[in-house]
């Protein structure tokens, strides 16, 4: 990495192809297409480039990287928000959307991820990505997402219980009550 | 589990999944409800964890050769901070070429002489962007008038006899603000050039303020050196405008920009008039 940081080609093409295929990964699952994802991940890696020499390794490169691919992503969120898109039946909300049942039915049906992800609020979605996919501890999700251990636990628990319900599995709140601390 | 509840909350039984939990063993071994539960958030976990499809490699190599490349640009690009002018003048954030530079006075040079051998005032050189005499120039006529009003006259001195009057963006810090007025920019101009086509007599008012209006750059100088910061994602220059922005003659320049995805998007950039200093670069 300090070669790469010192300006080596080479160093920073091989440390961005370490972690690049990850990076697309997350940028995937959480913008919810290819395209977008693509562009996402562009700018993640320009963004790693272009932060490198601010990078203080108090925290693990990767976990650094992380945290500057996830914003990345999230701002692709934002751009394409603020986008006029045409409406689509079958396109669920990107963000915070609460579906209807017959989507619930129609994701579970094909079990289509994106769908079944876009269904979570953001930063719910980003959690789980990160832990289920990626494999990160509750430690260094807090450190990407930039919020404590704590939250990330229950948002992680929290955007399970959202799967499970598009999934078929609702929370059964009437006879397990499941109180929120 | 807690007082009201026999059973573990969401949040105990997924973090169960990530970490050993003896209390969570040893209850869901006597607990179906709880023991189904844990089952629907672990079967999401695993949806969750559903592979993604590795990126074609050429598409990745592109991507990585591209961020790579990044790494030998001078300063930060994509929405930069809107700073206020006068940090911009002491911090130089995209110093241009030299050449650029020396073609830069060559040209400021050359403006001078040839306001020394054809004097004209900022409505002449108006009226030569429109057809002489018609009824558009009379009224564009107005707006130089006013526009030299309003203290501009003195800037167009830095540029070639000829070329059009600058128009003003305002004082926006707030770059989601200048973007609106780079985006109204062009809507403004057909709606003053419409105006003025429609007959309006000599000598009637402006047709906008001369605070909003802002005329086409049929010459915009600083092409070279937005492509230069832009690199090669720009695409085509769809639309260059000269204004003035918090106070300084500046020229905004409208990109295509493509990008790997193919998605396509506008790169506006400010640049700094005549020097072609980078001002701001929102992207919409």
């Amino acid at each position: 990495m300090a070669a790469a940081n010192a300006g080596d080609g080479a160093a920073l093409d091989a440390l961005l192809r370490r972690h690049a295929d990850r990076i697309a990964a997350v940028c995937r699952r959480v913008v919810g297409n290819d395209a977008d994802a693509q562009d996402a991940t562009q700018e993640a890696l320009i963004a790693i480039v272009r932060g490198l020499p601010r990078f203080d390794g108090r925290a693990a490169f990767s976990t650094w990287a992380f945290r500057v691919a996830t914003n990345a992503c999230l701002d692709e969120l934002r751009r394409r928000r603020r986008r006029p898109e045409p409406v689509d039946d079958d396109t669920l909300d990107v963000i915070g959307h609460v579906p209807s049942a017959g989507a619930i039915e129609r994701i579970g049906d094909r079990a289509d991820i994106d769908a079944a992800l876009a269904t979570l609020p953001v930063e719910f979605r980003a959690a789980v990505v990160l832990r289920d996919l990626l494999g990160f501890d509750y430690a260094e999700i807090g450190q990407i997402l930039e919020v404590p251990p704590g939250t990330v636990r229950s948002r992680i628990a929290r955007g399970r219980a959202g799967l499970a319900a598009v999934l078929g599995n609702p929370s059964p709140d009437a006879d397990r009550p499941t109180p929120r601390t | 589990m807690n007082a009201t509840s026999p059973h573990f909350d969401d949040e105990r039984l997924s973090s169960a999944l990530d970490a050993p939990d003896d209390a969570v063993a040893a209850h869901l071994g006597d607990c179906s409800a709880c023991r189904a539960r844990s089952d629907a958030l672990a079967e999401a976990s695993a949806f969750a964890a559903s592979p993604v499809a590795p990126l074609d490699p050429v598409l990745l190599d592109a991507l990585i050769a591209t961020a790579v490349a990044e790494a030998d640009r001078p300063a930060e690009g994509g929405m930069a901070p809107v700073l206020e002018f006068a940090s911009r003048r002491r911090r130089r954030l995209y110093p241009p070429p030299a050449w650029l530079v020396g073609a830069a006075a060559a040209l400021v040079l050359l403006a001078g002489i040839a306001s020394v051998l054809r004097p004209s005032s900022s409505a002449d050189r108006l009226t030569s962007a429109v057809e002489p005499s018609s009824p558009a120039a009379n009224s564009l006529d107005s707006a130089a008038g006013a526009g030299a009003g309003a203290g501009d006259a003195g800037s167009v001195d830095n540029y070639a006899v000829g070329e059009e009057m600058v128009g003003d963006l305002g004082n926006q810090a707030d770059p989601n603000a200048l973007v609106a007025a780079i985006q109204s920019t062009p809507r403004q101009y057909s709606a003053a050039t419409a105006r003025a086509a429609g007959g309006a007599p000599k000598g009637a008012a402006p047709p906008t303020s001369s605070t909003t209006t802002t005329w086409p750059a049929n010459k915009p100088r600083c092409e070279a050196a937005a492509r230069a910061i832009g690199g090669a994602n720009l695409g085509a220059l769809d639309s260059p405008w000269t204004v003035r922005w918090k106070g300084a003659d500046a020229e905004v320049l409208v990109f295509t920009l493509t990008k790997p995805s193919g998605n396509v998007t506008k790169q506006a950039m400010v640049l700094r008039r005549p020097d072609c200093v980078l001002l701001a670069d929102p992207r919409f």
